[in-house]
């Protein structure tokens, strides 16, 4: 109980955040479906690039949401007082998950449903495992946020971290070429990253590409992701410096 | 029930930031309700000496304690009975002004938590303004938020720093009205400033200056020793009995800030 002491007041405080701010609930719910829908209009055969959607947005929108939030949680100074309440850092970190994992429910089900208007998606290996993709995608996504937060000074900065944390993610990993065609000093580097595997299962999923194999690689994997970034996540909420 | 323990220790406390010495060998000994105040320019290392206090800080040498429990190990159970109001802003801008105090609430378990809040909104005189959105106050307004955020849970042990900060003096006359109150409900207050007129409003003074203990006692010992009428001219008056002169940057914030 102590361990996790503060994690549901601090869900509920992010939602509330979220909550009292419009423009990003539209951003969250609203700008998936647009872009969705986009593609749709863009793309003769849509459903060639519609996994990659799926994995990549809330990927992508749940890092920008942790970076900027944590971040503003460490300049406005309400971190360090939430760190001087009675709550363990496990409890914070967790009341993050919680309340920033919802978020990505939500989204992935925005997703899931303009998938199927738009982009006619049919699931090859069913729903569930793609909810249980996208919220591992999430989870890991979360860390990397809380993570780069802390080498960003400002908003601005975290936004320029895009290129460098995101861009190449979503350019190697699987997106444009399989990554086992990719130049050997590429092909690892896109072996240790998130969107890859992110990938992979998608393409499992909702294409059936693959073996059964490939998904729990893709699973275990983005377990093994979560686990590391949620872990150096609560260290780098340490109390004290 | 026995009185709840108040008390702060620090012993030789020194904290470095690279090649800046924020805190110097500070000691000090408090225990019991009395309001303390930390007075001193800016970069005397009240803020520095704050954060080690509550453990946000790890020091370079020595330790400090509170509530008999170092500042590093603090338990669940020390933070429920401390209260403490940072410098910054410290609110949710997105919240209401009752979600933010609601949230710390929450976070230490406060018991009838509906009539706490109410209460620590009233306290600070913002009822009116409850279901506002932080970011439509004034600046004053959000230091009485947050000043809410650190009562609601009525700690034993206050730590503030520049809570009057930007607020009219009115507004300051009340809010030390309130510490008072708290001092005598029980409570030990640790208050920085660096408005040496507030200082006199203590019941002791801290002076820090470069990160070191310049005097430590009662305003009116202060006044009674150096022989001046004001804490400003008793602090210049120390800073040349220590054998230093004040230098450009309390000059400045005497004239400016202490003013």
């Amino acid at each position: 109980m102590t361990l996790l002491r503060g994690t549901l007041p601090v869900a509920r405080r992010v939602l509330l955040s979220l909550r009292g701010d419009r423009r990003t609930l539209g951003l969250v719910v609203v700008v998936p479906a647009f872009i969705i829908y986009l593609v749709s209009e863009v793309f003769t055969r849509p459903e060639t690039v519609a996994h990659i959607m799926l994995a990549v947005f809330v990927f992508f929108l749940t890092y920008i949401l942790t970076a900027i939030g944590f971040l503003r949680e460490r300049t406005a100074g309400t971190l360090e007082r939430v760190l001087a309440a009675p709550v363990s850092r496990s409890g914070l970190v967790t009341g993050y998950v919680l309340g920033y994992g919802l978020l990505a429910t939500v989204q992935s089900i925005v997703l899931l449903v303009s998938g199927i208007y738009f982009l006619n998606v049919t699931f090859e290996h069913g729903v569930e495992l793609f909810f249980l993709l996208e919220l591992l995608g999430a989870l890991t996504a979360l860390g990397i946020g809380v993570l780069v937060s802390l080498f960003a000074e400002n908003e601005f900065q975290a936004i320029q971290f895009i290129p460098l944390v995101i861009t190449p993610q979503v350019i190697l990993g699987g997106t444009f070429m399989p990554v086992e065609d990719l130049p050997i000093y590429l092909e690892y580097p896109a072996r240790v990253m998130p969107v890859t595997y992110l990938v992979q299962g998608m393409e499992y999923v909702v294409l059936g590409r693959g073996e059964t194999a490939d998904l729990w690689i893709a699973l275990g994997a983005l377990g093994a992701f979560t686990v590391v970034s949620l872990a150096v996540a609560s260290v780098v909420v340490r109390r004290a410096r | 029930m026995s009185a709840p323990d108040v008390s702060i220790s620090v012993t030789d406390l020194r904290r470095e930031f690279g090649s800046v010495t924020a805190l110097d060998g500070v000691d000090l000994d408090v225990d019991g309700p009395r309001i303390v105040g930390v007075a001193g320019p800016n970069g005397a290392g009240k803020t520095t000496l704050i954060r080690v206090l509550l453990g946000l800080l790890s020091p370079t040498a020595g330790s400090s304690r509170v509530r008999a429990t170092d500042s590093l190990s603090l338990k669940a159970e020390d933070r429920e009975r401390i209260g403490y109001m940072s410098q910054d802003e410290a609110v949710y801008r997105d919240l209401t002004v009752r979600e933010n105090v609601d949230f710390f609430a929450r976070l230490y378990r406060v018991a009838d938590r509906a009539t706490a809040v109410d209460r620590a909104i009233s306290f600070v005189g913002l009822s009116d303004r409850a279901d506002d959105r932080v970011s439509d106050l004034s600046g004053g307004m959000i230091r009485r938020t947050s000043l809410a955020c650190a009562l609601v849970h009525d700690p034993d042990v206050l730590i503030l720093d520049e809570p009057t900060v930007g607020l009219d003096p009115q507004l300051r006359a009340t809010m030390w009205d309130a510490f008072r109150e708290r001092r005598d409900d029980g409570a030990l207050i640790l208050v920085s400033t660096h408005y040496l007129g507030e200082a006199t409003r203590c019941d002791e003074v801290l002076f820090l200056r470069n990160g070191r203990v310049l005097a430590y006692d009662a305003p009116e010992r202060f006044l009674e020793e150096t022989g001046t009428d004001d804490l400003e001219d008793a602090f210049l008056a120390l800073l040349e009995r220590d054998g230093e002169p004040p230098d450009a940057d309390d000059e400045g914030a005497t004239e400016g800030v202490f003013a």
